[in-house]
This record gives C-alpha cells, structure tokens and sequence, in this order.
C-alpha cells in the first residue's frame, strides 16, 4: 500500500471514510502485497493489459462480486464483474489510451525514454521530504510521516520487529489518527500474515507508541463506535483476498478470451516504439519473432479448461468463453498469444524489479513469474522439462493452496474450494506443487558460513596459544597471503593499495609544518578531511612510531570511504602497539567492509583477547570444537562477553560488526541500537546502523539512520556515499546521485563512487550530466544536482 | 578512463571472497562479460571462483557469455532494468547456456555497491 493513500486515504482498506476507492483492481492487488508500491502500482497501470481496469472500487463485497462471476459464467457472457468493465468498454479505453499517447505530446525516440517516462511519473508521489530537509519547511505532518510509516513499511520485509525512531511531537487530528490506525492495522495483517494477527497488532502498537497516539483514547474503528479492529480487518480483507481472482482472471485469462484484437494492436504499438529504437527492425519482424518464439502450443487458460472439463463450472464456463473468443479471433490468435506471453513477461519484470522480500516470495508474483517462464522455458535450449499443462497445473495448485479468505470466499460460493485445484493438479501430475517456490527459497537463501579459510586459520592458530605467539604466526600469514596474491597477479594486487603499503599523498604542504599532528586533529574534529590526512601524513612521516598518528589517519580515511587506505594506516599503528584496542576494533571493521572473513574475524578476536575486562572470557573459553565453526565460535565468546557487560559500548559495538560478518543482520542492528543507547551522539554508529539495514535490504530504515549520522557530522563522507547507495537501491536515482556529488565534493578522490554517481546518472537518465561525469566537474555536478 | 562498471565488477570481485563459493555452487559454469570494450571473464566453476579482466585464460570457451552496453550492465546492476527485459528489448545478447543465464540475478547482486560499516 502506498504511503500516498496511507497518508491521504484513498485506499480500499477503510470503508467509511469517503476515500475515492481503488483506482484498479490490479493496483489495488499490488498494494496489498507490497509495501511500497506507489511505483509499482504506477507500472501496473501503465501496462497495456492492465489498462482497462476503470472504475472506483465497486468491489460491494465478497458476495455480489462472486454472484457476478456466477452470473455472468451462467450467461455466459464475458465476465460482467462490476469495476472491471464490459469488454467493448475496455477495448476502447485501451485504444483511446495509445492514441492518446500518440496525439499527446511527443512520443519518446526510443523506448529507453518510454520507460523513464513512466519512471518520471512514479517519481512524482509524495514518498517523504529529501531527508536532508529540516521538517519544519514542510509544514504538514502528511510528508513527515512519510519516512517514518516508510519505516515500518520496510520493518515487515524482513519479518523484523519494527523499532521506531524517535519521532518528534507531530499534531494529529483525531481524524487522522484513526486512519493511521486503522490503515496500518489492515497492512501490518497483510504484511506480516505470516506472523499472525498477534504479531501485526504488536508492531501497529509499537509504530501508534512511537506517533504518541494512545488506540485507547480513539474512537473505535473509523468513527464507528463498537466497529473492532477485527472487524475492521475482516471488513477489509475480502476486498483484497477476491482481488487476485478477478486480477489474475483480467490479467491472464480474460485478455486472452475477449482482447486479442486489442493485444494485437498493443504488439503493434509496441513494435512501433521498438521500430524507433531500432531503425532497422521492422514492426512486422518483431511480431513474427514473438510468434516464433512461441510455438502453435495452448496458453495455460486453454490447458486448463481442457483439462479441468466438467469438475468445475466456473472453470468451465470460463474455459468456453476463452475458446469463443479464441475462435473469433483466429486469424490474431498467434500475435495474441505472443502478446499475451510479452505482457505476463512485462508485469512478471515489473514485480521482480521490486526488491521488497516480501512481495519477491508473494504467491501473485510467483503466479506472474510462472505464466512468464512458460516462454522462456520454451526458449530454453536447455529443453526444461516442464510443458505447458505442467505449469497450468503448478498454477491451480498454488491457487487452490492460496489464502484461507480466498478459500472461504469460494465457499461462499458453493465450490469447494480446492477440490477442484488439487483434481486439476492431479491430473496433471504435478509433483511438488512448492517446487519452484522452494528453487526460489534456495536462490535468496543465505549459504551458512564459508569453510575452508576457516580450516587454513585454524590450523595455524589454536586458541590456547599464547596472544604473541599467535600474533607472530598471524602476521607471518598475512604475509604469506600478500605475497600469494602478488603472485597470482590477480585483480585485488592490481589496485592500489591492495599491497597493504600505506600510499602519501604528493606534493603535501604540511611537511615543513613542525605542528602537523595538532593541526590535524583539529582538521579532523572540523571534518575538513582530505586535508586532515595531509597534516597527518606529514606527520606520521616525520615521526613514524606515532601511533596516535596512524590511528587518526585511518580513522580520517574510513570516514572518506577508503578501507584500503584506512588498512595500511592501522597496520602501521599496530606494527607500534600490537594490542591497541582502537586499532584492531578499525581494522576488524574495515576488513569486514571488505569482505575479508579471515582477517576481520583474527583482529576482532584479538582485539577480545587483549581487552582488558574481556579477554578473561576469551582465556576461559572452552577451545574451538571444529575449525569450521570459528566464526559462529567467536561470535559466541562476544555474546558472552556483550551479555556480562551490557552498558560496554565497545564490546555491543565489535558484536555487531560481527554479525554483520556471519551475515545476521538482524542482530547486527540490535547490537548497534543497544549502543547507540548508551551513546546516542556516535555518528560512526549511526553510520554502522544504516549500513547494516543497507545490506539487509532495509534501505528506507537505513536511510533514515544515516541522516543522523550526518546531522552529527556534516562532512561524513561514508555516510554520504552510503547514503546514495541507498537512494539507488530504493530506486531514487536523481537524489542518489546528488549524494554521491556531495560525498565526492568531499573526497573527489574516491574512485568507486566516481563510478557509483556514473551508474546512478546512467539509472536517472540524465545523460547530459555525463560530460560533466566524465570531466570530474564538480562544480557544475554540484550546480546541477544540488543536494 | 574511468566507467562505470568498473567498480560494479571490483564489488563483484570482492563479493566472491565471501560469497563465491556460494555463487560458483549455484552457477558452476564459465561465464563472459562483454560490457562495451571490456571483457570480463568470471569463473564459477570450482571453489570460492574468481573475477579477472580479459577473455578466459588458455583459450577457453565460455559456458555463457554476456554481450551489452555498459549502460545496460549498469542499469542490471541497480536493479532498473531486469535480465529479461534487457534480454527482449536486444540490449543484452545472450549465447550459451540459457539454463545458467537464468540464474543470472545473484550475479548481478553481487556487483552492487554494498554499503561500508
């Protein structure tokens, strides 16, 4: 559901608060199983089987809406389901939206451009202030909540507890509030319907706590006394649990039965764009490509009524006006097919470009992505083994297997509601009806932890053995490692400072300077970094045993997103106090940045052995049952040590760089918030916070912790790099790219973001920015992309 | 000089210290960019893999290569265009195993730009 209608009230879910009502059944649908979907209901409409779905919500209600498919299956007519619309009427929507795309305005050169119209257009809805924005500008509480709600939005991805921000007093009509109750009750049952109404309330709880809005002290539901909150649900749920027959009907099968004419004109159109891309093609080869990509076999709704025969008449009916309008049509029926197939294939790439988990593992995209693999099975030289009726079969399966309020729905209506399904299944001999779902499972899956650098650590130190000694040997396998990897020449050696060799910067003013260390510091403390490190490098070159020095200075480049840099400095720290707390906790960190398991893992574990509260529970721990199990071992040793110590910021902090290593996201930002209790101003921990939720997929949260980060330290550049990494991933590619100008204006020297703000460009469509890309202008960057 | 795959591919290649056992387990196959001029060849078959600039090494064959504009490399990468999509509007050229362009997305995954503690 969109925070447009979340925050406006616009939606299907409240019934009585006057709001217009969906504007499609398939944008309705999205928006129940996405989080954030005004984007991808954006898509949806835009997608030319998709278009003629008129109507504000005329879905009166499980009942009439499943009397009108009986009726209309009895009459034998083309599906009269009210909101959906006669087929004539929808035909001529269809062809007056492409001849209006045509007459109004320009249409776009080629259809790269076609596509970021549609993304313009997304872009246009409220999604929330550039956080960068004080929130007193904005005036209304709508925009500020928008970050927030998006929030809890992103929370339920992952099946996480949502933990509120502290948000600031906002005033809340009564009105108002009783929407964000009643709203964020009927999502939090979509989102987490896998958790249970409990779990859902739970997290409604925590989000109306932290928005200062007392449930008791409202109205019951929407202005209705005596309306539960129960009841407001189940008022709700049938709307959107009868959307995806009628959805899946329209977008699949009843295309099929009563619009191969339009589909055709839509192939077209579409080979028309195409044609102005590619000057060469002509609209007719990329139809007949599309027919023989396709061969002469039955779409699955043609499959199905073969199949499915009298067991049901609904299925019966439907399969016969597939058939008529098939016949009708013949002479259209091979573009049809084709076109059919391409609009499944659109809309299945359109969902999957979603990134949200929790609409990735949706039945409704699984159901999409299914109708779309049966071309590219059939593409597949590999000769995948399922056919047609197969996937027609898998399809019923998981239907008949779909939610309880489907089942019921079909109840309702006499028909048992996965009789049928199963009998379809059956006879089709579909094995495992969750195969695909379980090859998906299996592609997100995370692998446990890797073993073999295990096993190589291991071997050369066991825990027993003395801190020095074990330093010794550590060291002398870092160096076998480097000099491994000069030798095989690979990429890593090839970039600079992959060596490990600390690189000074030339020509550096500060050499004659007898007071660089101090004005250093106080560069750093101003965050003026890239001339920071030059009065430390004067330093640390006049007196190279400063380990204070050294220190600073990787500090100085972790905060300017150089690991590399940052490495080489710390290890020079080390080389003159081996046990330096703050040198190995950095180092831990910045290998971990850097994928490095082996490494991060040998100094943050040094770093417990040395600490001085700590290492005692590193001395006492029972010795590494299997040299496999190092990562999760160590892990636990820190556990041990965080839960005997709980108010220790530094032992919550290396917990949770280590789960960010042995990949538990989840706990990794748990260990970060805990801390960040105890020091709320750490800027370097809200930076950690927003990375961890970054790479577990939460970019709305972590967006939202990095701007705290950079409250606390404007000139942060990491976090503003981090912080365009994850405008990027929530598909805002404009405002990503103004972040990475203002992380490059403070370090133009990082490469990697150099490329980043390219790809984020690229991704905008600005390519009148390139030049200026390319001639690392910042200032005209700057001038354009103003943050 | 500087492009906008390059950093996408020193990711991919990093991510293979952590993950490429995990990704060579799913792949298990030789496969072959060709992003504009660049060739990038990255072995799957065996063990952690690895990510090395240039055609394969001995004059192997790829089990798959990859042929596309670095903008559409890019755009892959960041998620704003799929696999399949580019695959139908020609901008990404496929020849090889279908079945292991498929599997095409943790790839892509890995070469995104991962956000730094």
């Amino acid at each position: 559901m969109s925070l447009r209608e979340l925050v406006t009230g616009s939606d299907v879910c409240t019934p009585a608060d006057g709001g217009a009502g969906p504007s499609n059944a398939m944008g309705s649908l999205a928006n129940a199983l996405v989080g954030r979907s005004s984007k991808t209901q954006e898509q949806l409409r835009e997608l030319p089987g998709v278009h003629g779905l008129p109507g504000p919500s005329a879905f009166g209600g499980p009942q009439s809406t499943v009397d009108a498919v009986a009726r209309a299956a009895a009459e034998g007519d083309f599906l009269d389901i009210p909101g959906i619309g006669p087929s004539a009427g929808f035909a001529d929507e269809f062809l007056a939206q492409g001849r209006s795309q045509q007459q109004a305005g320009p249409l776009p050169p080629h259809f790269a451009a076609f596509e970021d119209i549609y993304r313009q257009s997304q872009r246009v809805g409220p999604r929330g202030p550039l956080p960068g924005l004080p929130p007193g500008q904005l005036g209304m509480q709508g925009p500020q909540l928008a970050p927030f709600l998006q929030a809890f939005l992103d929370s339920g991805k992952a099946g996480a507890q949502f933990q509120p921000l502290p948000m600031p007093q906002v005033p809340l009509s009564m009105e108002d509030q009783c929407q964000i109750r009643d709203r964020s009750t009927i999502m939090a049952r979509h989102l987490f319907a896998d958790r249970g109404d409990a779990f859902a309330d739970e997290q409604v709880g925590k989000l109306l706590q932290s928005l200062h809005i007392n449930p008791q002290a409202l109205p019951a539901g929407s202005m209705q006394a005596g309306v539960s909150w129960d009841a407001i649900f189940h008022n709700a749920a049938p709307h959107h649990l009868m959307q995806p027959t009628m959805a899946a009907d329209v977008a699949a099968g009843g295309q099929l039965a009563a619009t191969a004419q339009q589909d055709s004109q839509w192939a077209n159109e579409f080979a028309q764009l195409h044609l102005r891309e590619e000057p060469s093609a002509s609209a007719n080869r990329w139809a007949n490509e599309f027919q023989q990509a396709q061969p002469p076999a039955e779409t699955w709704a043609q499959e199905f009524e073969q199949r499915n025969g009298p067991t049901s008449r609904w299925a019966d009916e439907f399969g016969r006006q597939t058939a008529e309008g098939t016949t009708a049509t013949s002479n259209a029926q091979a573009v049809d097919n084709g076109a059919a197939l391409s609009q499944t294939r659109k809309l299945a790439d359109t969902l999957a470009a979603n990134k949200d988990p929790k609409f990735q593992n949706s039945k409704f995209l699984q159901f999409v992505s299914k109708m779309s693999r049966g071309e590219i099975i059939l593409e597949d030289n590999q000769a995948k083994e399922a056919t047609p009726s197969q996937i027609g079969g898998q399809w019923a399966t998981e239907f008949a297997a779909s939610d309880g309020g489907l089942d019921a729905a079909w109840r309702e209506l006499g028909v048992a509601p996965s009789a049928w399904g199963e009998e379809f299944a059956a006879q089709n001999g579909v094995g495992s009806a969750t195969g695909w779902a379980g090859e998906f499972a299996a592609q997100k899956g995370l692998d446990p932890a890797a073993a073999t650098w295990a096993d190589q650590f291991a071997e050369q130190f066991a825990p027993a053995e003395e801190v020095n000694q074990w330093m010794d040997e550590f060291a002398r396998e870092i160096e076998g490692d480097v000099a491994a990897q000069r030798q095989n020449g690979g990429m890593e050696a090839s970039m600079p400072g992959a060596s490990g060799e600390y690189v000074m910067s030339a020509d550096n003013p500060f050499l004659e300077d007898v007071d660089s260390f101090a004005k250093g510091k106080e560069l750093f403390r101003h965050g003026v970094l890239s001339e920071a490190v030059l009065a430390l490098e004067a330093e640390v070159q006049r007196s190279p045993g400063n380990v204070d020095a050294w220190r600073l200075l990787g500090i100085v480049h972790a905060e300017n997103d150089d690991d590399q840099q940052s490495i080489a400095a710390m290890n020079k720290a080390l080389a003159a106090d081996p046990t330096n707390p703050e040198v190995l906790l950095s180092l831990g960190v910045s290998y971990t940045n850097e994928l490095d398991q082996t490494r991060a893992l040998s100094y943050l574990h040094t770093w417990l052995a040395n600490h001085h509260v700590h290492g005692k529970v590193a001395a006492s721990a029972t010795p590494l049952p299997d040299s496999s199990q190092r990562l999760s071992w160590v892990v636990g040793l820190f556990q041990q040590a965080a839960d005997q110590a709980p108010a220790d910021a530094d032992i919550h902090t290396a917990l949770g760089v280590l789960y960010n290593l042995s990949r538990n996201y989840e706990r990794a930002a748990d260990a970060f918030r805990t801390v960040l209790q105890l020091q709320p101003r750490d800027y370097s921990l809200w930076n950690k916070l927003g990375a961890t939720l970054a790479n577990s997929s939460h970019s709305g949260e972590a967006i939202s912790a990095y701007q705290r980060a950079l409250d606390l330290k404007p000139n942060y550049m990491r976090a503003w790099t981090n912080m365009g990494i994850s405008q990027a991933n929530v598909g805002k590619y404009d405002a990503s790219a103004r972040y990475y100008v203002r992380a490059l204006s403070l370090n133009p020297s990082a490469a990697n973001v150099w490329g980043y703000l390219r790809t984020s460009i690229s991704c905008a469509g600005r390519l009148d920015l390139m030049q200026a890309v390319e001639d690392e202008d910042l200032e005209a960057l700057t001038r354009a992309q103003p943050l | 000089m500087g492009k906008a795959s390059e950093p996408l591919f020193e990711q991919l290649g990093k991510t293979l210290k952590a993950d490429g056992e995990q990704l060579a387990q799913k792949i298990k196959g030789l496969v072959l960019f060709k992003v504009d001029d660049d060739e990038w060849t990255l072995d799957l078959r065996s063990g952690a893999g690895s990510l090395t600039k240039g055609s394969p090494p001995n004059g192997e064959k790829p089990d798959l290569t990859l042929t596309m504009a670095e903008n559409t490399f890019v755009q892959l990468v960041n998620g704003k265009t799929g696999p399949q999509t580019a695959f139908l509007m020609r901008k990404l050229k496929i020849s090889g195993s279908m079945g292991m362009a498929m599997k095409l997305q943790p790839i892509l995954d890995a070469a995104a730009p991962k956000a730094k503690l």
